[in-house]
């Protein structure tokens, strides 16, 4: 039997980040998924990490695994997913912390010190999320391959990236698909 | 010495690292006075061993406390001294990858500068266990093929790592694989030594021994199971027969549905904002606990009993809705008495009121509960309904006009359930099944349905599944 060809374009999900508040819980991030595809659309709808560029003021929340390296752990905890049915929009959220903390150098220069730096994203001049999604559910190959990034990535067929640019507020919010 | 525990970290102020936690885990996992700690020095404390307890757990942390490590990692660096220390990580930690330590919930990583797997996440020279303390993460139970419903705990968590730790500072790594299931060598061998953890811990507590599969590595987020604080403490055991009731209800009434369980989420966030301090306030007086437990936890309980009777008798006349909710919300006492006792309760939050409660928990009730649409809506507005069915009955009126007018009075609080963001996220088949278990569990009216819908429709005006709901 042949196989079926999955070839569903990146455009048929669009995102859009609607809006963004502070909370006690963290920064809450709003956002909508169009599907314009005839099948349902699947997401990963849970934050997988961020990264914050303090320059440009950009934080990028991911919804993906795309990066994340091969590290011991004590559980590889699959990612949380939703779908969005043919010709539907969505309107879902997600919760990041207002603040970040990560490992950095010793500022003094000694290697066997550990340090870390504590930074504010809440006031982020702009927020991107990037958000993997596939035409088929997520599910864990169980098969024994030797797969060279996370199953949550091979799953992926696209990813499409929701912006809120807070800097200038008549500028709509965009999307763009990758 | 090997072993260091990380207290503070240079460049940022106290409390940065959860060392109190990891200290408390490591104690767990010696379960033996021969641990100790020194004094801070440089950010840190030196973990120093005598071992007096014999078990394979004892010897592991023997060895890995009084082992100068010096692994060769290769590439011409020759033998480095490799220390150990324990990180216990705060909530927002975000690895230099991008990723949260949820992810992992703990990880082991090596030396800066070595080929070991995370080296380049690591900056400094020593080997990092870095670690959730607070992990919410369930994992494979051994014999069920895959079930993820065993808990992670912080000492849990902690001596898998160190597993780890001790493979990376001896140069004795396994293989790891991208897939949990099947897990890869190196997770296979840490859920192994993590099995002589959980027997540990199972002999301590005198529980049966359950053990991880360490076949499988996979995780995912699993539920608390601890149950309201201040109906612990006011019943004095997290076993009573109220606490398990209430526990009844989260799990078989609130939560049994993705929008209840969102509910649940959003309510217990919101209940944990105030319940530990009300509990250290109230926890040296016997006369407050008393009043707390019969006037507020008591009535709240068979309040929900009455919700959770109702949802499977939907076809009560009004007569028997009436006799219904007074069998269970009385639960035995006088209609009257138990209106001036939940009248006496609702009079002790209130500011003006001469009740002898302590100031400090009024404050804290007041800036902390009152204020949440969850606390509002689970906790308080059902003794406000019960108040005001109980006053209809006081005046004389027969059980079947009570009946009638509980039914409005019901209506009218449970259009009002808050609305979390799940709600906007359902698929068209998802949306019809929730409003269908919520509407038999709480909506029954037209009235009630139709209110809850016009919310849902204002609350998400761009979500196409909730704007195409039909009226009702």
């Amino acid at each position: 039997m042949a196989a079926t060809k999955r070839s569903i374009s990146g455009d048929a999900l669009a995102a859009v980040v609607s809006s963004s508040a502070e909370t006690e819980q963290g920064l809450r991030i709003d956002f909508r998924l169009s599907n314009s595809a005839s099948r349902a659309l699947h997401y990963v709808a849970e934050p997988r990490g961020v990264t914050y560029d303090s320059v440009s003021g950009r934080l990028t929340v991911r919804l993906n695994d795309i990066g994340r390296e091969l590290i011991p752990g004590a559980a590889r905890v699959r990612p949380t997913t939703r779908f969005v049915e043919p010709g539907a929009t969505v309107e879902a959220s997600v919760v990041v912390p207002a603040e970040i903390t990560r490992l950095v150098p010793s500022p003094d220069g000694d290697v066997s010190k550990v340090a870390f730096e504590t930074i504010r994203v809440a006031d982020a001049m702009a927020i991107s999320v990037e958000i993997a999604w596939a035409d088929t559910p997520y599910y864990e190959d169980t098969r024994t391959t030797k797969r060279d990034v996370f199953p949550s990535v091979a799953w992926q067929q696209h990813m499409v990236t929701g912006v809120l640019e807070k800097e200038t507020r008549t500028k709509k919010p965009g999307s763009r698909g990758t | 010495m090997t072993l260091f525990l990380q207290v503070d970290a240079a460049g940022v102020g106290s409390g940065t690292v959860a060392s109190n936690s990891a200290q408390a885990d490591l104690v767990v996992v010696a379960n033996d006075t021969g641990l100790g700690f020194d004094p801070v020095a440089g950010g840190r404390r030196r973990v120093t061993y005598a071992q007096t307890v014999v078990g394979p757990v004892q010897a592991r942390l023997n060895e890995l406390v009084n082992t100068a490590f010096t692994p060769d990692y290769g590439a011409g660096a020759g033998p480095q001294a490799v220390d150990i220390v324990v990180v216990g990580l705060p909530d927002n930690f975000v690895f230099g990858d991008g990723s949260f330590s949820t992810v992992n919930n703990g990880t082991a990583l090596g030396p800066m500068g070595t080929t070991v797997p995370g080296a380049t996440l690591n900056p400094t020279t020593n080997c990092l266990v870095l670690y959730d303390t607070d992990p919410h993460v369930c994992v494979a139970r051994d014999g069920t093929g895959g079930d993820l419903d065993l808990p992670l705990t912080g000492p849990i968590v902690l001596y898998h790592e160190l597993s780890h730790a001790r493979r990376i500072v001896r140069n004795e790594l396994l293989a790891l694989t991208f897939e949990c299931d099947p897990s890869s060598p190196e997770e296979n061998a840490a859920i192994i030594d993590e099995n002589d953890m959980r027997t540990q811990v199972a002999a301590m507590l005198g529980n049966a021994v359950v053990l991880r599969d360490p076949g499988i590595h996979c995780g995912e987020d699993c539920p608390s199971g601890g149950c309201c604080i201040v109906a612990t403490l006011v019943s004095g055991s997290p076993r009573s027969p109220m606490v398990q009731s209430l526990r009844s209800i989260r799990e078989h009434v609130i939560r049994s549905t993705e929008t209840g369980y969102d509910f649940f989420d959003q309510l217990h966030y919101d209940y944990y904002a105030f319940s530990p301090q009300a509990c250290t306030m109230m926890a040296g007086d016997l006369e407050l606990q008393r009043r707390i437990r019969v006037g507020f936890v008591e009535p709240l309980i068979d309040f929900w009993r009455f919700v959770a009777e109702r949802s499977i008798r939907p076809d009560l006349d009004d007569r028997a809705l009436a006799q219904c909710f007074f069998d269970l919300v009385c639960n035995g006492d006088d209609p009257a008495d138990r209106l001036a006792l939940l009248r006496h309760v609702s009079a002790t939050w209130d500011q003006n009121a001469h009740v002898d409660i302590p100031s400090g928990l009024r404050s804290l009730l007041q800036s902390e509960a009152w204020p949440r649409e969850t606390i509002q809506w689970a906790l308080i507005e059902p003794l406000r309904v019960s108040a005001e069915v109980l006053a209809i009955r006081s005046e004389g009126v027969d059980d079947q006009a009570t009946g009638q007018r509980l039914r409005e009075i019901l209506d009218a609080w449970a259009s009002m359930l808050p609305i979390t963001p799940a709600w906007g996220a359902l698929s068209s088949e998802q949306l019809i099944r929730e409003l269908d278990q919520c509407e038999r569990m709480l909506l029954q009216s037209l009235t009630a349905k139709q209110r809850f819908r016009d919310r849902l429709k204002v609350r998400f005006s761009q979500a196409t599944t909730i704007q195409e709901l039909e009226v009702q």
